[in-house]
């Protein structure tokens, strides 16, 4: 009934084919005379007509259906940059039984000579398929004849029996004029469907009645095979989108966006349920408590943790030492992170093995964090695994179960819950790393319910230095310098440096600010829930500059904000700062006797709005012989909305004309 | 019978405790070869075996310690093959510490992966490594394999280490080969540590206690600092074919017979347009240049592949229909044209990269990873590199420059040195004008001319899109905050290799404020800004690989309310590594103009000349960056 309402619906559309405007094999000069706007001219090469269609077919022969997608493309190459269109590669997994492989795979190239349009085909010894690894074969199209000016096509189906569908990508890096896919599922294959990027894509979408011969094979009451076969007609609908969108713009990229595969104009379907057998339908995912629920499943994420009995001895023992739930969180905690070594490996719930983790004392991030969970629910406390999505893989905004491609643990403590990751050596309960720090993650509670877990860090992240330095009548300055992280900052410091032998940190240490000559330095590393702390004294003479009778100072020595990160005109995409920040700085000046101040800088205080963040600074003269610099700077957000760029820009710029100003001095 | 089987097991630990099994504790690697190092290898054995001219085998036993994840690229636990060679044994055992066994890998734990890659003349087809997550440091791995080729024109080179901050207790290679394929063998960047013992049939080379070394910037490079033994068969066998080479003429022969011969055939079509586009031209290298650029129009380079890689190029007729092809097959392809037009050129064989590596030229063997061709002109040559469109007839740039090359003519082989782009022909002339408002905003025009390797660095830039265009600008001089370009204009002079680029652009507080002084530098344009890396010891040698000069004149002007200081002191710096002076005129109350002239010489100097290169790059640097202030007019 359902479906009558939306083809009604649907009749009342005119569906503009555009893709028809482009047959294989039939590019002629009106195709050559398209005209390119003053972006499509001045990219390498420009997508005339990207088209693609996914359909199902069911096969007989195989007992199942095989997934088929049409790709068809057709882009005029501008410059000798664009060349590189000129071969496509096509990835093809496989996996045990599954497998994908490339059919009917057509390529050409034309060029317009003595005003004829001159056709090349691509020799089919030059589409070469090539084994890449176990799972992962690629196809490769090497197009000829690729010039400026010159257009290439290439059309191929990929036949697949994996029932996903990949992601319709409609923005690629180089412009396209035209794009139009049509993705065609059978009703018992259930989608959900989410779009990425900045534009709303509307879809054309409509049911499609269709008929196949199928064979059943009739079981026998055990479920063994008989030998009689019937043949049936079924008839079924296929659920049809058709998208058609024009002009996208190339994709573009800009400094600090966390990935940018998350703002590609896109749709991106993921299989929701499936109906293999009458009125059953088998559910994949849907909502987020879906998708919780699937992995809560025994046979999957919770069962996983259940069933962890190989951590029995180890839990008896780490419970006697204490019954306080802090302590013992921490016990779990430090064991986990110290016997396990992150192996950096794909991180799918499925095909994880918690027991070989543990003995081989390697494994995925899943494998880690679920071992704790494990580890710290045998304790007695109330824990969770909870799924995340890594900033390379994006944002998990659709419900998705592949989506999940980490986990981090969570224990309830005092009325919330504390999150933590044991597979990085100088993490700590609270504290995440970066990596996993992207949007939201799924908290799987033991009832089978779930909770949406914030992960973008809402802690400070502190970088505070303080110096004492003397200044002679040369200009040479002998100081102390005390540097306070905390957090990601911190991190930041630990990863780099420790456990490396002191030679090598005072190389770091020498780089990060630009000074030869230092000495006394203690780096206090080694307790990560600890703030980190470097001091050392230096010499330097880099920051003075006798001119006359004149000498001026560059107050901040090297912790000057000396560049401007935010260098383009215009901004499309959200910034990621990663992490709220506070720097602050002191630094106290003994000036040599002979001189005393002639000018100092004037205060500044800017506050961006929205509580983004803000910036102080001070000059202070303590007295004829000294003076103290006070500066502040904090940014509270993780990621900020594009619309801010200007104000954020000239924040910055700000802060570094300011902080570049001289104090001056004067001889008695 | 139960008792015979135990005295065997019996038997055989004696043996084993006879032999006195290694030790795989990482403690007892002596504590100097741990020095600077990431990783030890403390025991190497190779064996190759030439039982005839299409036999080689190959057996590697290598026990490495590593100490950091920096030490990990250092394993080379991996081994290749294609169809010409099989891989016997692949296993690896890992030790920890204190030399506990805690993993081994099979033939079949390694990852079976493609080894095409672009960037390379010939290219093995697979690869099986071994990718191991280590649980801590340090751990031992004992790498074995073994593998069997028909090809004896490779013969694997020996090194006593691969990588920087890599040491070596003790490596060992034997080859044993049937006398009469001859085998010859050059140990370059010799050191005395390596002993070479030679008898009839078998050679023997070993070094022990190797000490790494740490990179240090200005220096030679790694493959042209560390000691390595080269072989080759008089007598070989390569995809097939058998060969023989004693020299680099009889290896040009050999190679002109079998891998180059039959390939260049064209149609009557192709040699015709050919004759048609060089008709009426008299000049031998303008008819080159002509076809040069016909082949840039036609052909597009793409990297090795199977069925397109191997040994021989790819038909010069079939390039011709494709458009495309490998750094070999464009080569070939272009000779083939030139041959049309009856312009004699050489294929030629090479090692390409920045860093300048040269072919042996008193040894013949399989050498090099590129493909260029040479004209012959007088007796000069015009060096073309046949896989980019964009790079300028007869320019080579800094990829394959200065070096020694073979060029097969068909008289033989032959080695020869490619163009020298010194100092004076790296040339930057720069022309501007600043204008500093009262705000302290930089107005500039800027006018540069480059060439030799200066053009080499930027000929590009004009085919970028706009913003890649920016960034480069913005990364040009990116001693300047609020960076606004305006107007870039460029224009690639691709005959004379020379590049014009005209940028308008303007700095919003570029200069600061102190009280009632404005301080800025008036160098804004061009500004030398790396100062070489502070060592408190310098080993290796010092090396300026290229050098260049940059002439600078540029007219500031600052605004009414500001004076000019008295005077401003010109400064001469002379050194053997380059010269930088810098003069000033003022022109009038508002404007002053500099002449800044900073040559690098190129050369190779010993370490302890480093301290006093170092310290003329310190001054330029100063000088570059030195600001003034300007006084306000009350």
């Amino acid at each position: 009934m359902r479906y009558t309402v939306l083809l009604l619906l649907i009749l009342s559309f005119v569906t503009p084919l555009n893709a028809q405007e482009f047959k294989l094999g039939k590019i002629n000069k009106e195709h050559f005379e398209i005209p390119l706007s003053k972006e499509e001219k001045a990219a390498p090469a420009v997508f005339l007509n990207k088209y693609r269609r996914t359909h199902f077919e069911y096969r007989d022969d195989l007992d199942g259906w095989l997934l088929y997608t049409t790709v068809h493309e057709v882009i005029k190459i501008n410059s000798i940059s664009g060349f590189s269109y000129g071969t496509k590669k096509i990835q093809l997994f496989n996996e045990g039984r599954e497998s994908e492989a490339v059919k009917k795979v057509e390529a050409y190239t034309y060029t317009i000579e003595d005003n004829e349009v001159v056709k090349i085909k691509t020799p089919k010894e030059r589409i070469i398929k090539n084994r890449i690894n176990e799972n992962l074969d690629e196809v490769t199209i090497t197009i000829p004849a690729v010039k400026q000016g010159a257009i290439i096509e290439y059309k191929y189906t990929v036949e697949s029996s994996y029932y996903e569908i990949d992601d319709v990508i409609f923005q690629e890096n180089i412009p396209v004029k035209n794009a139009f896919a049509i993705i065609e599922s059978p009703q018992f294959f259930d989608y959900n469907k989410f779009i990425k990027g900045y534009r709303d894509i509307l879809s054309n979408d409509y049911v499609k009645l269709r008929q196949e011969n199928a064979s059943f094979e009739l079981r026998n009451p055990f479920g063994g095979r008989t030998s009689k076969t019937l043949t049936n007609r079924i008839k079924y609908n296929d659920i049809v989108s058709e998208y058609h969108l024009q002009d996208i713009p190339a994709l573009k990229e800009e400094p600090f966006v966390n990935n940018m595969e998350n703002y590609r104009i896109a749709v991106v379907y993921e299989l929701a349920t499936v109906e293999f057998k009458k009125g059953i339908k088998e559910k994949r995912a849907k909502s987020w408590d879906e998708v919780a629920e699937y992995l809560n499943n025994p046979a999957r994420v919770t069962g996983q943790v259940d069933r962890a009995s190989f951590l029995d001895g180890v839990s008896d023992t780490l419970k006697a030492k204490s019954v306080a739930t802090l302590d013992r969180m921490n016990f779990a905690y430090d064991y986990i992170q110290d016997r396990m070594t992150w192996d950096r490996g794909v991180n799918k719930y499925r095909s994880q093995d918690l027991k070989k983790a543990y003995y081989q004392k390697k494994g995925t991030a899943y494998e880690i964090n679920t071992l704790l969970v494990s580890l710290l629910k045998r304790m007695g406390l109330q824990a969770a695994p909870v799924m995340a999505s890594t900033k390379d893989n994006g944002i998990p905004i659709f419900p998705t179960v592949d989506g999940f491609d980490y986990a981090i643990a969570a224990v309830y403590y005092n009325n919330e819950w504390i999150l933590m990751d044991a597979s990085g050596k100088n993490l700590y309960p609270g504290l995440l790393p970066e990596r996993v720090m992207n949007w939201e993650g799924r908290l799987l509670k033991e009832n089978g319910e779930s909770l949406s877990i914030p992960l973008f860090s809402r802690k400070h992240s502190d970088n505070k230095s303080s110096i004492i330095i003397s200044v002679n009548k040369k200009g040479e300055m002998s100081g102390k310098c005390r540097q306070k992280y905390s957090n990601s900052e911190a991190l930041y410091i630990r990863n780099i440096l420790k456990g490396e032998e002191q030679d090598y940190q005072e190389d770091i240490l020498k780089e990060i600010i630009s000074e030869n000559n230092v000495y006394d330095v203690v780096f206090e590393l080694e307790n990560s829930s600890k703030p980190t702390m470097i001091s050392y004294g230096f010499e330097t003479s880099n920051y003075t500059k006798i001119v006359d009778d004149k000498m001026y100072l560059s107050p901040h020595l090297f912790l000057e904000k000396s560049e401007n990160p935010f260098k383009a005109f215009y901004r499309e995409l959200p910034i990621d700062f990663r992490y709220p920040r506070i720097v602050e700085n002191i630094i106290t000046y003994k000036l040599p006797e002979e001189y005393t101040v002639d000018s100092m800088p004037e205060p500044l205080e800017l506050k961006l709005s929205g509580g983004l963040g803000s910036y102080k600074i001070a000059f202070k003269q303590v007295n004829g012989q000294s003076i103290q610099v006070l500066s502040s700077f904090k940014s509270n957000s993780t990621l900020v909305k594009a619309d801010a760029y200007n104000e954020i820009k000239n924040f910055y710029e700000q802060i570094v004309a300011k902080e570049k100003e001289k104090v001056v001095l004067i001889k008695k | 019978m139960r008792l015979l089987f135990l005295c065997c097991i019996l038997l055989q630990s004696i043996v084993l405790v006879a032999q006195n099994p290694f030790d795989f504790t990482s403690s007892t690697i002596p504590e100097d070869l741990r020095e600077n190092a990431d990783s030890v290898i403390r025991d190497e054995q190779i064996t190759i075996n030439i039982p005839d001219q299409r036999t080689l085998e190959y057996s590697k036993y290598r026990v490495i310690t590593v100490f950091s994840k920096r030490g990990m690229s250092d394993i080379d636990a991996y081994a290749s093959y294609d169809k010409n060679s099989r891989i016997k044994t692949l296993e690896a055992v890992i030790y920890d510490e204190n030399g506990n066994e805690i993993k081994k890998f099979k033939k079949n734990d390694f990852i079976d992966a493609s080894a095409v890659d672009g960037g390379t003349l010939f290219s093995d087809s697979r690869v099986k490594y071994l990718d191991y997550t280590p649980i801590s440091y340090p751990f031992t791995i004992a790498f074995t394999t073994s593998w069997v080729s028909n090809d004896t024109a490779f013969i694997p080179f020996w090194f006593p280490n691969s990588t920087y901050e890599s040491s070596t207790l003790k490596s060992h290679c034997t080859i044993t080969y049937t006398s009469d394929l001859e085998l010859k063998y050059k140990l370059l960047n010799p050191i005395d540590q390596i002993v070479i013992d030679e008898s009839p049939g078998k050679l023997e080379v070993s070094v022990e206690n190797y000490k790494s070394f740490v990179p240090e910037s200005y220096s030679l490079g790694f493959k042209n600092m560390v000691p390595k033994m080269i072989f080759s068969l008089n007598k070989f066998h390569l995809s097939g074919v058998d060969g023989t080479a004693t020299d680099w003429s009889s290896y040009g022969k050999w190679m002109d017979e079998f891998l180059l011969k039959g390939t260049r055939e064209l149609s009557q079509e192709t040699r015709n347009e050919i004759l048609k586009l060089v008709e009426g031209e008299t000049d031998k290298i303008e008819k080159a240049r002509k076809i040069y650029e016909y082949v840039q129009e036609k052909t597009r380079y793409i990297s090795v592949q199977i069925g397109i890689g191997g040994w021989k190029p790819m038909l010069a007729s079939e390039v011709d229909a494709l458009g495309y092809g490998d750094c070999k097959a464009l080569t070939n392809y272009t000779k083939s044209l030139l041959e049309v037009a009856e312009i004699p050129s050489y294929y030629t064989i090479l090692y390409a990269g920045n860093d300048k590596r040269d072919i042996q030229p008193d040894f013949v063997s399989m050498q090099g990873n590129h493909a260029i061709l040479s004209i012959p002109n007088g007796d000069d040559y015009v060096w073309l590199e046949c896989t980019s469109q964009e790079i300028p007839f007869g320019f080579i740039g800094n990829f394959t420059d200065d070096r020694d090359v073979v060029v097969i003519t068909p008289e033989g082989g032959k080695v020869v040195h490619t163009d020298v782009y010194d100092y004076t022909k790296n040339t930057q002339q720069l022309t501007g004008k600043c204008k500093i408002t009262p705000e302290g905003t930089l107005e500039a025009q800027v006018d540069m001319l480059s060439k030799g390797i200066q053009y080499n660095d930027r000929y590009l830039i004009g085919d970028k899109i706009d913003s890649d265009q920016k960034k480069h600008y913005y990364s040009f001089w990116e001693h300047i905050n609020n960076l606004k370009i305006d107007v870039v204009t460029i224009e690639n002079n691709r005959r004379d290799v020379s590049m014009k680029e005209t940028v308008v652009f303007s700095a919003e507080n570029y200069a600061s404020f102190a009280g009632d002084e404005m301080l800025l530098s008036l160098n804004a344009l061009n500004r030398y800004t790396r100062t070489p890396k502070r060592y408190k010891e310098r080993n290796l040698d010092v090396h300026i690989s290229r050098g260049f000069v940059d002439e600078d004149q540029v007219e500031v002007i600052i605004p009414d309310n500001y004076k000019l200081p008295e005077t401003l002191e010109n400064v001469v710096l002379d050194s053997e590594f380059g010269s930088y002076n810098l003069t000033y005129e003022i022109l009038n109350e508002t404007t002053v103009k500099y002449s800044r002239k900073f040559s690098m010489y190129e050369g190779t100097y010993s370490k302890d000349k480093y301290k006093d290169f170092r310290s003329f790059i310190r001054k330029v640097v100063r000088y570059d960056g030195q600001k003034i202030a300007l006084n306000k007019i009350k």
